[in-house]
């Protein structure tokens, strides 16, 4: 049993380190911010909640006791990450967005494009993207 | 009733990050706990009409969706590992910004999209205004997943 | 299998000297912190796996946990900081953005 959990317990711990290995290389060789927000915000999760249950399984094999606890706390760090890095990522991304970052695209020019979805009632109003737009003019101005 | 689950979730939290289970400690997690339940409870179940079931049912229906969620997000991580360690890099994307309506309607439907929509293929979430999302997405691939199911799902946990 | 989590310990070490570099050239201010904010999230990483290593993960723990949420703190507290205070680069390239197409 004990070397069961240990090899679990070491796979999990080698494809957290595969996959935070794909978000450093892809933070060092995206072209631009946005792009490499998507290596950093999802990576860096995935490869947290991985090693972290890797880390849990192998507290658990190796003491006794109140390892039990001491696992739910390492659980604990893994859901609270998989909650705020998110969140960071977003906030940081519209902050970027906000401040006129250009996303690069294949045709200089960047287009919001208006997918609908299954639940588009109506066409949305350009009206929000217009006002950034202006916001954006006025900040070139100054 | 809602006052009472805040608490108990307060009361668990602090026992799992003190650990020490001894009268004393356990009763000034009760005293703390109470006390910010008194004071900000409203803060956390907004709609306070709907029956407790209703909230145990979204309960049960919630871990199907988180492993359906994992999955993807290990989806989407391979996703990002092929593209990062591909060769041409600026062949593999194709970064674009996508509008669409989410269709759900309270704000905690809205943020479990936000957070699903992040982490998995390819996209993040720009920008929210009320069920209007801006998402960035890596590719073409990512910007046709994105309106498939996802937005369904979350409806479905959250349905009455 | 301590051999192993001294492995993994410099392996994470290893990868973040990517990320060293982009918060050393980053062209724009948010690209740098979102590299503070991967590095932050994998020191919370590395604490355990050092309180592994010296058999008192029950203390690491907890210095793990106020890691994660400080370095969730602190780069809200930045990206707010960041938003509308000034432009990301220098001077804003010529043309800016024609999101309408």
């Amino acid at each position: 049993m004990g070397e069961l959990l240990n090899i679990v317990s070491i796979i999990l711990i080698l494809s957290g380190l595969v996959f935070f290995l794909g978000a450093s290389i892809g933070i060092l060789r995206f072209p631009d911010f946005y792009t490499r927000m998507h290596a950093a915000g999802k990576g860096d999760t995935l490869s947290t909640i991985l090693i972290m249950s890797g880390m849990a399984i192998q507290v658990i094999g190796d003491f006794e006791g109140s390892s039990v606890l001491v696992a739910i706390k390492i659980l604990a760090i893994a859901v609270l990450i998989m909650l705020t890095s998110p969140t960071s990522t977003h906030l940081l991304m519209k902050a970027g967005f906000d401040d006129g970052i250009i996303p690069v695209s294949k045709d200089k020019k960047t287009k919001i494009n208006d997918l609908g979805g299954p639940f588009l009632k109506d066409s949305l109003s350009n009206e929000s993207v217009a006002k950034k737009k202006t916001a954006t003019r006025k900040r070139v101005k100054k | 009733m809602y006052r009472a689950l805040v608490f108990l979730l307060l009361l668990i939290t602090w026992i799992v990050l003190s650990g020490l289970i001894d009268p004393f400690h356990i009763g000034l997690g009760v005293i703390s706990s109470a006390l910010v339940a008194w004071l900000s409870s409203d803060l956390l179940f907004e709609d306070r009409s709907a029956k407790l079931i209703h909230r145990l049912k979204q309960l049960a229906r919630l871990p199907g969706y988180l492993i359906w969620l994992l999955w993807q997000i290990v989806l989407a991580n391979i996703h990002v590992l092929r593209i990062s360690f591909s060769p041409k890099i600026n062949d593999q994307i194709q970064p674009q910004i996508v509008r669409f309506r989410s269709g759900l309607e309270t704000d905690f439907e809205n943020y479990v999209l936000a957070q699903s929509i992040t982490l998995t293929p390819g996209t993040v979430t720009l920008d929210i205004d009320k069920d209007v999302f801006t998402v960035h997405a890596i590719s073409d691939h990512a910007a046709k997943g994105l309106v498939s199911s996802m937005a369904q799902r979350v409806k479905n946990v959250f349905a009455e | 299998m301590d051999f192993i989590l001294i492995c993994a310990g410099i392996a994470l070490f290893l990868m973040m000297l990517p990320i060293m570099y982009r918060i050393v050239v980053g062209p724009t201010a948010i690209d740098r912190i979102v590299a503070v904010n991967v590095i932050g999230t994998k020191t919370a990483v590395l604490l355990i796996i050092i309180g592994a290593l010296f058999h008192n993960v029950a203390m690491f723990v907890d210095f793990a946990i106020a890691y994660a949420a400080l370095n969730f703190l602190g780069s809200l507290a930045a990206a707010r900081y960041f938003n509308r205070t000034r432009p990301a680069y220098g001077q804003v390239p010529q043309g800016g953005r024609d999101l309408d197409g």
